[in-house]
C-alpha cells in the first residue's frame, strides 16, 4: 500500500512540483540554448534571437571538409572518436562481462577488495589518470598514440561495463543456470547459452555507457593525444580557443542529438535507475 | 444503534483504476467494543482500515468519529491511533522518543509529555526500557511499544492493521491476550484487520466479515459460526460440510428431512422456516457437528451411509474424511478420548450421524 | 587440499585478468606518479631521480599552490552547499514520483553523459554579454547593463553545480527511498503534519544520504577539471588547473605528480567514508 500520496493534494505539494519543473529547465537549459544558438542568425549569440538562420549548419558543412590552420578536420576528429570508442567498448565488454561474472557469481577470496577496484575508476580523479598514464607512457617508451587512447579509454569505460553486467546478473535467477548445470550443461556451455543471453540488456546498457563516456571524454583524452590521432573532445577545445561562432553550437547540436537518441534507445532496453543505483 | 456509537461508516466506496476496492461499507463500532474486519486478502479490509485513519479519500460515503464527520480530515487532526503491521517504529529515536512524539506533535509541556510517556509506559509494562533503541528489543517488545505510543498520542479508537502476523505462534497468541486485556482494561473501541478468523473469534466482540470490497456478515463470532449469512461466511468461517438433497416429509411425521438418495437422510429439524415437499436445496454441517458409528449400529431414519476413506490424527482431534453412497465427500472432525491410538480405528462402511441443530440452512443466492 | 583450493580460485583469476590487466595501466600509472613524486627538478636537467619530500613540502608552502588549494576548496564548498539545498527537494520529488520516476531519471542522467565540453559551451552561451541571462536580468531592470558572467568563479561554479548536482541527488534518492514508508504513516498518525513528519522523520533518516552526497560531490568537485579550464578562461587556478601548468607549462613532473598523489589521496580518503555512509544503509528500515 503506497504511503499517503501527497503529490497532489495541498500547498506543499504543488510547491514541489513547481521546484522540480524549474530545476530540470535548469538542468536542462545549457543543451536547449546551445540549440536555439545553432539557429542564430548573425556572428554574435544574443537573445532574444534576432532571427532563425541556417547558415551555421551550412557552415558547418563547409567545415566537414577542411578548418584553415587546424588538421585534422572534423571528419577525421568524429571518425577517430567513433573508432575509439568501438574498440574500448568492446575490450571493456568482454574484459567487463567476464569480470562482472567472476565477482558476482563465484566465490574467492579478496571478492570484496576486487569488486571495489573494478569500481574505482568511476570515481578516480581523472586528471589524475591522464597525468599518469603520460608519465608511464613516456617512461616506457614508444607506445602509439592510439594505444594510449585506447588503454586511457578503456580504464575509463570498464567500470561502466562492470556495473550494467553486475546490475543483470543480480535480476537474473541464479536457479536458472543451476537447472541447466542440472541437466547437464558445463560451465561454459552454461555461460554462452543461459548467462549472456539473460543478461543481454545489461550488456547493451553497458555497450551503450562505455561508448558514450568515450565520446565524451574530455580530460583523459585531453593528456593523451596527439596531432596525428585527435578525438572529437580536444579537436574542439581547439576549435573553441579561436574561433568561438556558432558553428560550434551546430556541431554541439547534432552531437547532442545522436547522444539523446542514443540514451533513448538505451532507455527501452533497461531501466536507467537500476543502474544508478536506485531500486526499481 | 448508531447514536452514541464510536465510529461510524456510512456507505463507504474505494475504487483504484478499475479495480473496486471497497464497495458500500456500513458498519458501527460502539464505545469500548473490540471489532474484527475478516476477510482474504483483497477483501478491502485494509483499504476501509486506511479510511478511516485518513491515508485514503474515500469516494463515496462518511466516516464519523464520535459524531463528527472526519471524512475529510487528514491523517495527522483525525483521533485515531493506528497500529502497524511492522510496528513502524522510528529507527533513530529510543522508546521515549518514540512514545512521546505524539504528545509532542500535540505541543504539549514537557512535564506533561515525561507523565504521559511514564504512565504509556507502565500500562504496557516496559517501564525500564525507556532508553532503548528499537532494533534493541524483541518482536514482542516493539509491538508493545508501538501500542504505548498510540497510548500516548491519546486517541479515541485503536486500529489494528494485522499487528500479529509477524510473530511466531506462541508469542502471537500471548500478545492477543494482552492487547484484548488492555482494550479492555482502557475500554476503548478498536478496529482490528486481520485475516485469520481463529484470533477474529478469540478476541472480537464482533466480527465483519468482508468479501470482494463488500460487507457479507456482522455479528458476534458464535452468530458468524454458527448462522452465516452467506456461503462464503460459512466456508470461510472454518471447514464446513456442503449437502444437496430433496425435501422430504421424515417417516412418523417427524418433520421434514434432507433426502440424498442412497446415501440417506438427513433431519433438517428447525433449519427451514418454509419446507416446501420435492425442493431441491443445499444445507452446511459443521465437520465437528458429525458423530460415527459402525455402519448399521444406528436406528431411525435420519442417518446417512458411507465409507471412511482416510483418518488424520491432528492431536486434540482427529479428521476422517467419509464418502457418503453417491460419491459425496465429507469432512467429519472427531474428538480424540484418553488413549486413544489415533487413526487406524475407524475404517470401512459407518453411520454418520448430524447432531441435534447441526444443520444449517444458508440464504438462496449468496 | 592444496590442489582443491587452486582449482577454485583459477577459474576466478582467468576470468579476471583481462579486467584486471587494464587496470594494472592505471595502477602502473599510479606507481609512477608516486615515485616520480619524490623526485627532484631542475630547469636544467628537468627531472632527477632522487628520494626528495621537497615537493610535498611545496604543496604546503608554494604561494601559488595554496592559492590554488583555497580556490579548490571555496569552489568545492559552495558548488556542494548549493548542490545539496537544490538536489534535495529533487530527491524527495523522485520517491514520490510513482510513474514519472522513470522520466525524472531520464532527465537527471541524460546531461551526465554529454559531452562535459559541449554543456560548458552551452553555459558560455547563456552567459555571454549578449545571452539569455544578461538579457532576462537587464530586461528586468535588476541590473543597468549586461555584466560580464563568463571567465570568472561565478561561471565556474555555476557550471559545476549543474555537473554534480545529479551527483547529489542519486544517492539522496537512494536513500530517501528505502525508508519505511509505514514510518511517515506512523508520524502522520500521531499529529505530525506532513511538514513536521518530514523534520522529525524524513529528515534524520535521510542523514546517511545527505553525508554520501555531500562527500561524493565534494570529492568530484575537487578534481573537476573542465569546468575551471574551459569557465575560467585562465582567470581561475585550482588545483586540477595548476597541476596541468606544472606538467605541460613549466614540466616540472615531479612537482606536477606530487599535485596529483596529493588529490587522488584527498579524493580516495573523501571517497572511503562516501562508501561507508552509504554502507551503513542495511541497518535503517
Amino acid at each position: 500500500m503506497a504511503a499517503w500520496d501527497m503529490k497532489a493534494r495541498g500547498i506543499g505539494g504543488a510547491l514541489l512540483v513547481a521546484y522540480v519543473v524549474l530545476f530540470f529547465v535548469y538542468l536542462e537549459s545549457p543543451l536547449v540554448f546551445i540549440l536555439l544558438a545553432s539557429f542564430n542568425k548573425g556572428l554574435t549569440v544574443r537573445f532574444p534571437p534576432s532571427g532563425f538562420s541556417l547558415q551555421w549548419y551550412s557552415a558547418l558543412w563547409d567545415l566537414v571538409r577542411e578548418v584553415p590552420g587546424v588538421k585534422p578536420g572534423l571528419v577525421d576528429a568524429v571518425v577517430t572518436s567513433i573508432w575509439l570508442g568501438l574498440a574500448s567498448t568492446a575490450g571493456a565488454l568482454i574484459a567487463g562481462t567476464l569480470a562482472g561474472f567472476a565477482l558476482y557469481r563465484l566465490r574467492f577470496p579478496g571478492r570484496q577488495a576486487l569488486r571495489q577496484l573494478f569500481l574505482l575508476p568511476l570515481l578516480f580523479p581523472q586528471i589524475v589518470t591522464g597525468i599518469g598514464l603520460v608519465l608511464w607512457f613516456s617512461r616506457i617508451g614508444g607506445v602509439p598514440t592510439w594505444l594510449r587512447l585506447l588503454l586511457g579509454h578503456l580504464i575509463l569505460t570498464l567500470p561502466y561495463v562492470v556495473v550494467t553486467v553486475t546490475a543483470s546478473l543480480e535480476t537474473l535467477d541464479v536457479r536458472l543456470e543451476e537447472a541447466a548445470m542440472n541437466l547437464g550443461a558445463g560451465r561454459v556451455a552454461t555461460f554462452f547459452l543461459i548467462t549472456v543471453p539473460g543478461i543481454r540488456s545489461g550488456l547493451m546498457a553497458g555497450a551503450i555507457f562505455a561508448w558514450l563516456t568515450s565520446f565524451s571524454n574530455f580530460t583523459v583524452t585531453f593528456f593523451l593525444f596527439s596531432g596525428e590521432v585527435q578525438p572529437l573532445p580536444p579537436w574542439l577545445y581547439q576549435i573553441m580557443q579561436y574561433f568561438i561562432d556558432p558553428s560550434i553550437a551546430a556541431l554541439s547540436t547534432c552531437v547532442l542529438l545522436i547522444t539523446l537518441a542514443v540514451l533513448l534507445i538505451m532507455n527501452r532496453l533497461l531501466a536507467l535507475g537500476r543502474l544508478v543505483g536506485l531500486s526499481q | 444503534m448508531n447514536e452514541g456509537a464510536e465510529l461510524v461508516l456510512n456507505g463507504l466506496a474505494k475504487s483504484f483504476g478499475a479495480v473496486a476496492a471497497v464497495q458500500g461499507v456500513s458498519l458501527a463500532v460502539q464505545r469500548g467494543e473490540f471489532v474484527s474486519l475478516l476477510g482474504p486478502s483483497g477483501c478491502g479490509k485494509t483499504t476501509t482500515l486506511r479510511m478511516i485513519a485518513g491515508f485514503l479519500m474515500p469516494d463515496a460515503g462518511q466516516v464519523l468519529l464520535r459524531g463528527r464527520d472526519i471524512t475529510a480530515l487528514p491523517p495527522y487532526r483525525r483521533d485515531v491511533g493506528l497500529l502497524f503491521q511492522n510496528y513502524a517504529l522510528f529507527p533513530h529515536m529510543t522508546v521515549r522518543g518514540n512514545i512521546g512524539f505524539g504528545p509532542r506533535m500535540q505541543r504539549r509541556g514537557r512535564r506533561e509529555i515525561g507523565d504521559r510517556v511514564r504512565w504509556a509506559l507502565d500500562l504496557v509494562q516496559m517501564g525500564g526500557f525507556a532508553e532503548r533503541f528499537p532494533h534493541e528489543l524483541s518482536g514482542g517488545q516493539q509491538q508493545r511499544v508501538a501500542i504505548a505510543r498510540v497510548l500516548a498520542a491519546g486517541a479515541s479508537m485503536l486500529l489494528l492493521d494485522e499487528p500479529f502476523s509477524n510473530l511466531d505462534a506462541r508469542l502471537r497468541s500471548r500478545m492477543q491476550e494482552e492487547v484484548r486485556e488492555l482494550q479492555l482494561r482502557l475500554g476503548i473501541a478498536t478496529m482490528h484487520v486481520t485475516h485469520d478468523q481463529d484470533e477474529a473469534m478469540a478476541m472480537s466482540d464482533r466480527i465483519v466479515i468482508m468479501n470482494a470490497g463488500r460487507v457479507e456478515q456482522i455479528g458476534a463470532p458464535a452468530a458468524v459460526y454458527g448462522a452465516p449469512a452467506s456461503v462464503f461466511v460459512a466456508e470461510f468461517m472454518g471447514r464446513c460440510n456442503r449437502l444437496e438433497g430433496v425435501v422430504s416429509r421424515a417417516p412418523c411425521g417427524l418433520g421434514w428431512n434432507l433426502a440424498l438418495g442412497e446415501a440417506g437422510q438427513v433431519p433438517l429439524g428447525n433449519a427451514i422456516a418454509d419446507p416446501r415437499p420435492g425442493a431441491r436445496i443445499a444445507v452446511f454441517i459443521r465437520p465437528e457437528h458429525l458423530r460415527l458409528a459402525p455402519a448399521g449400529a444406528t436406528q431411525g431414519a435420519g442417518v446417512l451411509r458411507g465409507e471412511v476413506r482416510r483418518v488424520v490424527y491432528l492431536g486434540s482431534r482427529s479428521a476422517a474424511y467419509v464418502t457418503l453412497a453417491g460419491n459425496t465427500g465429507l469432512l467429519v472432525h472427531l474428538p480424540n478420548d484418553p488413549g486413544s491410538e489415533g487413526p487406524g480405528e475407524l475404517t470401512g462402511p459407518v453411520d454418520i450421524q448430524p447432531l441435534p441443530g447441526a444443520v444449517m440452512m444458508v440464504a438462496a443466492g449468496s | 587440499m592444496h590442489r582443491r583450493r587452486a582449482v577454485r580460485v583459477w577459474p576466478a583469476f582467468a576470468l579476471l585478468s583481462p579486467g584486471l590487466l587494464i587496470l594494472a595501466s592505471l595502477v602502473a600509472a599510479c606507481a609512477i606518479l608516486l615515485r616520480y613524486s619524490f623526485n627532484d627538478w631542475d630547469p636544467v636537467r628537468t627531472m632527477v631521480p632522487a628520494w626528495t619530500a621537497k615537493n610535498y613540502l611545496n604543496l604546503f608552502l608554494d604561494p601559488a599552490q595554496q592559492r590554488a588549494a583555497v580556490t579548490t576548496l571555496r569552489i568545492s564548498v559552495i558548488v556542494t552547499v548549493a548542490c545539496l539545498f537544490l538536489g534535495y527537494p529533487v530527491a524527495l520529488a523522485m520517491t514520490r514520483a510513482g510513474r514519472y520516476r522513470g522520466l525524472l531519471v531520464f532527465l537527471l542522467v541524460t546531461p551526465m553523459l554529454t559531452d562535459v565540453l559541449i554543456r560548458a559551451y552551452g553555459w558560455i552561451v547563456m552567459l555571454g554579454s549578449a545571452g539569455p541571462v544578461n538579457a532576462i536580468m537587464v530586461g528586468l531592470r535588476l541590473w543597468p547593463a549586461p555584466r560580464r558572467l563568463i571567465y570568472t568563479e561565478f561561471s565556474v561554479v555555476l557550471e559545476l553545480i549543474h555537473e554534480m548536482v545529479p551527483f547529489m541527488v542519486l544517492p539522496l534518492t537512494a536513500v530517501i527511498e528505502r525508508i519505511d514508508p509505514a514510518l511517515r504513516d506512523a508520524a502522520m498518525n500521531l499529529r505530525a503534519s506532513p511538514l513536521r513528519s518530514f523534520l522529525h522523520v524524513t529528515l534524520p533518516l535521510s542523514l546517511p544520504g545527505i553525508l554520501a552526497g555531500t562527500l561524493l560531490v565534494f570529492a568530484l568537485s575537487m578534481s573537476a577539471f573542465v569546468a575551471p579550464l574551459v569557465l575560467g578562461g585562465g582567470n581561475v587556478t585550482v588545483m586540477t588547473v595548476l597541476m596541468r601548468q606544472t606538467m605541460f607549462a613549466t614540466l616540472d613532473w615531479p612537482r606536477g605528480a606530487a599535485q596529483s598523489v596529493f588529490l587522488v589521496g584527498i579524493v580516495l580518503v573523501l571517497l572511503l567514508f562516501y562508501r561507508r555512509a552509504l554502507g551503513g544503509q542495511r541497518r535503517t528500515a
